[in-house]
Parts: structure tokens; sequence; C-alpha cells
């Protein structure tokens, strides 16, 4: 498992990708089945990265993602730690405190807690910067934009203008 | 590639590149005036820099120096140090709008005198009128090359424009068409035409979309008589003993302090930025701030009555191939206050693409609800709502004195509260948009709250009386007659019109008056 990631991620590092857009090798045909992927964090702990990521999912669920796309979230974040210790202890100390809401930890709560759980943190700096973090990383993920039919850059297949800049075909007739 | 001496007193110092610096500058070259630019952005290459990515060029265009924020408007929640979304590149905010080149209504000048006193406005009429402003909006229109206008063909419409245009018909909307676009529909001026990239908001990578970055500013260039200063951050403006302006203190591109001396100082800045150069020029002799003896610097402020509204379908839309404000429905931009409300409102499409579409779609929103909109992308339509909103003087940029940015100088303060005829009229744009549609079968429809502001006016407005305002019918300041306006801020009031055509027209016309009165030696 280790060796993979590494080879993976040496690969990531020679191709110059991001963190981010390592799901990018899944798309492209390199597959990755999701029980090969962990996520690969420096400075946070791997509970509080599992626990974060679960957290970025339930902010912002599409069934159609898969895990990666929010371990990419997380991942994005703990680079940042790495220049940045109050975001770490902020991240660490905002787990514990979504563990501390009730006898379980928030990653083994049913589906319905987790979301009690978060509600209960709404107003704190660790929901906001996660919160603000997450809805910027995963719909910047250019991998899921076909997910939800977004094409992305035009210019390099010279715009829509031959490409279906008005080819709708529904509308009422007038 | 002319270089001005830092000690030549006879140039021209304008600060800002944008629709009103930039334009000014080339008219002023082109009349044998010297000019020295002074940009606080980057110099950007269209072509190399810019990408059709949301973020990446958010990062690369937006003026991002700390400002602060407060009153009751939801961006002071939402993004409390971004109360606009304004550019710092050469060529200032004309990289990123979107094109929409209107004239301003006969009544929009006379705003008071139309509408009467409304409670809490601070309304006032223009000291000029449409026909003093026509021969130069014929002038703006042909320099930028706008749809509609000189015989150029509008644009196509594309699948965003259609599902507005299919709605507005079903109502019986009768003003609906693809706009009048300073957006080449055919090659023109040495640019290419509109390929319907999208991305109108990243900086247009064909250059088909006027910006001041590669059409004013090179040839003001060409002339010899004009120099660029990118990267040039202006502290502050000096005057000499007689109260005549004299020169502006910067940072340069180095990060060394320089003075350049100046015969007049234009300052086109934007709304916000404009009224705090002033406020930060403040002297033993302009105790307040230059060219504040009304006490109308920054007072004000304003950012128009928007909102967007969202039609899902269906079906696919696709809203986000072709350009982003593909059309129009003017038919509510009358003054007709039946319906509740002073002044109106113009409905534009607008998209965004999904990394900026979960930004602001909902600022804050989080759970299944909002994604559930997202997973919709697809098979939505939108527009974007212009309305006249109303100046107020507790609408205002202030110095925050408790904030201060990388030299050490108090940040802006932005003040804003909806007036209730904003109020009102947004609720009415609100369902009008909604209705449009629902009318050809949307499933649901999303009311969007404003974005950060992308137009900004009226903070350093221009009035007939001293008392009333800071600049004179061109732009001059009243107190100062060698420190001038040359932006938006000067705006008496906001209209309901995109402002950039009418902040064009305005630097042509103030051209004139600063080459004349040169040569008449009265300044």
């Amino acid at each position: 498992m280790t060796n993979q990631n590494l080879s993976r991620r040496g690969f990531l590092k020679a191709s110059g990708l991001t963190a981010a857009s390592a799901v990018a090798l899944t798309l492209s045909g390199l597959s990755i089945s999701t029980n090969s992927w962990a996520m690969s964090l420096t400075k946070i702990d791997t509970h509080t990265g599992k626990s974060l990521s679960r957290l970025c999912r339930v902010l912002y669920p599409h069934t159609s993602l898969d895990e990666m796309y929010y371990d990419a979230c997380v991942e994005a974040l703990d680079e940042q730690t790495k220049t940045d210790n109050d975001l770490l202890t902020l991240l660490t100390l905002g787990v514990k405190a979504l563990d501390s809401t009730s006898n379980s930890a928030f990653i083994d709560l049913p589906s319905e807690s987790q979301l009690a759980a978060i509600k209960q943190i709404e107003e704190t700096p660790f929901f906001n910067k996660v919160r603000g973090h997450v809805v910027v990383a995963l719909y910047n993920n250019e991998k899921i934009w076909s997910t939800f039919g977004y094409q992305g850059p035009s210019y390099p297949f010279g715009g829509y203008l031959e490409r279906g800049f008005n080819d709708i075909n529904w509308l009422p007739n007038h | 590639m002319t270089k001005f001496n830092l000690n030549d007193d006879s140039v021209v110092v304008i600060i800002g590149s944008g629709a009103g610096g930039g334009t000014l500058s080339n008219e002023l070259a082109q009349n044998g005036i010297k000019v020295v630019c002074l940009e606080a952005g980057k110099l950007l290459d269209f072509n190399k820099d810019f990408v059709n990515k949301e973020w990446e060029m958010f990062s690369k265009e937006a003026w991002l120096d700390k400002r602060t924020t407060s009153g009751e408007w939801r961006v002071a929640k939402d993004f409390p140090n971004l109360p606009a979304w304004i550019c710092k590149t050469v060529g200032g905010s004309t990289l990123h709008w979107a094109g929409a080149s209107l004239r301003f209504q006969e009544h929009e000048f006379k705003a008071l005198s139309q509408y009467g006193h409304v409670e809490g406005a601070n309304l006032l009429d223009w000291p000029i009128t449409l026909k003093d402003l026509e021969p130069y909006y014929d002038k703006a229109e042909y320099k930028m090359g706008v749809t509609r206008t000189n015989g150029i063909p509008g644009l196509p419409g594309n699948n965003n424009y259609r599902v507005m245009e299919a709605g507005a018909k079903e109502l019986g909307y009768k003003e609906v068409h693809t706009g009048r676009m300073a957006i080449n529909s055919q090659p023109r001026d040495g640019r290419a035409a509109c390929r319907q990239l999208g991305f109108c908001f990243q900086g247009c990578k064909m250059g088909a979309k006027w910006s001041t970055l590669y059409t004013e500013i090179p040839k003001a260039d060409s002339t010899g008589n004009f120099e660029l200063r990118p990267e040039a951050h202006v502290l502050k403006i000096t005057h000499n003993k007689a109260g005549k302006v004299d020169g502006v203190v910067y940072i340069d591109a180095n990060g060394q302090q320089q003075q350049q001396k100046a015969r007049i100082v234009c300052v086109a800045g934007n709304s916000i930025e404009s009224p705090r150069l002033l406020l930060n020029s403040a002297s033993a002799m302009f105790k307040n701030g230059l060219a504040n003896s009304s006490g109308q610097v920054g007072k004000n402020y304003m950012r128009h009555v928007t909102g967007s509204v969202y039609g899902v379908f269906e079906k696919p839309v696709n809203m986000h191939r072709g350009t982003t404000m593909a059309g129009i429905i003017q038919d509510e931009a009358k003054h007709k206050p039946s319906r509740g409300f002073v002044g109106g409102y113009e409905m534009e499409t607008l998209s965004l693409g999904l990394p900026f579409l979960a930004a602001f779609l909902n600022p804050g929103s989080w759970g299944k609800e909002f994604t559930a909109d997202l997973d919709d992308y697809e098979n939505m339509a939108g527009m974007w709502i212009v309305g006249e909103d109303l100046p107020q003087e507790s609408n205002r940029i202030t110095l925050n004195h408790n904030e201060k940015d990388q030299y050490g100088l108090p940040v802006a303060n932005v003040h804003v509260d909806d007036h209730p005829n904003d109020i009102a009229m947004r609720n009415h744009a609100y369902q009008q948009g909604s209705a449009v549609y629902e009318s050809i079968g949307a499933l649901r429809t999303i009311k969007v709250p404003p974005y950060p502001s992308t137009h900004n006016m009226g903070t350093n407005r221009m009035s007939e009386k001293a008392s009333d305002g800071v600049v004179n019918k061109w732009g001059q300041s009243h107190d100062i007659d060698n420190l001038f306006v040359s932006d938006g801020s000067q705006f008496t009031t906001s209209a309901a019109e995109n402002p950039t055509l009418t902040i064009v027209a305005l630097a042509i016309r103030q051209a004139e008056y600063i080459a004349a009165q040169m040569q008449a030696n009265n300044i």
C-alpha cells in the first residue's frame, strides 16, 4: 500500500500534477480502484484526515462522486498545514470537538447523527474554514466537471461556435 | 516605450488604466498631451496569461488588497473582505467585464426631478443631460465596436439566451435581443471575432471583447506621448502652497517609493480606491481629504440593485457555452412607479462555470438541498438583474484606521444598507425573472443574492453646485481645478445600465475639455 502510494505520488510529482488532481489518473485510464486509494497526509493524522474527508462529503454530498475527490480536498488542506501550524491545530481540535458531540467518534456515527453533530459546530471558525475550503477545492477539481455537464476550458477547442453554443432543441416554437 | 522624468511637471498623471483611465490616456495622448499612467496592477498578455479557468484567473486579475465591510448587505457576511469583484491589472475591470454597452436613458440623468424626493435617498440631477452625452456615446460605441451600432451586427444567441428569449416572449416582453455588446461579432479594429468561448469574466483570450489592455493602452503607447507604469501603487496626491495638485507619491514595481510631478492629476481607480486615495491625501490645507469641501467624497456609494435568477429545466441548457452576457430584456428598464419603486432594471443572461456557481449560488450554504441544485448544473439557465439603486449618504467608503494595507495606509471600509426602494425593485425582478423561466416549464427557480459588487459608482459624484458633490460636469473637482475624477465614481446616480459605456463616453468628453483648458492655459 505504502509503496503503491509512493510510486503514484512519485509519478504525480514527475508529471507536475497537484495533489487535488491526483484523481486524473483514474479517469485517464491508469485505473486505481477505490480500495487502493489512500489519502496521503504529512501533517494531519489519519483519524483527523478521515474525519475531515467525511465532513467534506456531508457538507457537499454528491452520490456521483467517489471518496477520492473528498480525500483530495483534505490533501490540499494538509498541504496548507505544512506552512500553517495554526491551521493544523484548528483542524485537529475541530475534529476532536466533532467527536465529542456524542459518545461515538464522528466517523463512526450513522449519517443522520453526523449531520446533527455538524449542526452543533456550525458557527465555529473550524467549520467556516473547512466549508470555505471545500466549496472551492471540490468544485474546482476539473476531474469532476464532466459529471455535472460542465465542459471546462473551451479555448483549446476553438470555443463553442461550432460546438453547440446554440444547439438547444426543446424550446417552445415562436 | 516613451519615458518621462519624475521631475517633469508638464505631464498629466492618470491613476488607473481601466475604462476611464485607459480611455482618457489614449484620448489625451492622441491629442499630443504627455501622459504618465500609473497602474497598481500587473501587465498581463491576453493571449499568454489568460486561461479559461475561473479561480485561476480570479487570483490573477482580481483586486485582493484588503478591504473591510459593514452594513446590512449580505456581502458583508459572506465576503467580509471582498466587497467588490473588480480587477487589479493593466486594463482594470475591462478585463473581466461582460461587454454590455447600454446608453443611459434621458430620465435617468434627472433622477431627482423625475422621481421626486425619496425619503432616505440623496438623489440629485446630473449636471449634464443625455443630449450633452450623445455625441460622446457615438464616439464610445464606435471606439469599442458595440454591436447593433455603427452597422455592426448583433451576436448570435446562445443556449442561455434562447431560453431567456423564449420565456420573455411567452410573457409578452417586446424588447428582447442579444444586446449591445462591445464584443466583435466580426473582425474589427485588428481584433478577432467572438468564437463563443464563454469565460468573458476571465478576460477574453481572443481579444474579441473590448478591453483597454489591448486597445487604448497600445494605441496611446504608439503616439510617443504616453508612458505606462504597471505595478505603480499610488499612496498620495500632493499639492503646492497655492492648493493646486502638483504630483503623486507611489510605490513602484521594485517596491521603491517615488514621486512623479504633474501638471494635472486624474483619478480613475474605481469607486472604492478613488475616494480612498482622495481621503488618504489629506493635508494641513485639506484636512478632510482632497476635493472634499462638500464632505461628499466617499458618500453615495452605489452598486446597482442586483441579484440573479437561475431556472432549472428538465432537459439540458448548457448555459456555459458562449458569451456570458448573451442577451437582454429591457421592458422593465423604464421608470414606472406603479410597480412600487422608482427607476427600472434590466435582465441580462449570465452564466457561471461550476466552480464559481458553487461559491456564489448561495454563499455559506451546504447540505443536500444545495448540492441537488448543483447536480442540475447542465439543465440551468441564468440571468442577472441590473437595476438603478438609490444614492444614500450613509452608503459610503471610509478609511478604516484599524486596518492597514501593505504600505501602512488605512484600508477602505465599504458600508451598504439597501434602501427600501432597492429591496422592492429586487423582489420585483426576482419575481419577473422567475416568471420568465416558469413560463416555459422551469421545474424550479433559484433566487441568488448579489455577488461582491462588479458595478461600483457614485463616491465622487458630479454636481452643479460645489456643495452637493465632488466634481463638476467635466469631472473636474470643484475645489482644485487641476484635479479630475475619470471613472464611475463621478456618476451622480447609477441608472439601470451597466456603467462602462458611460465611463468611456465621459472620459472622451473629459479629454476634450482637459485639452482645451490646457491650450487656454487655464490649468
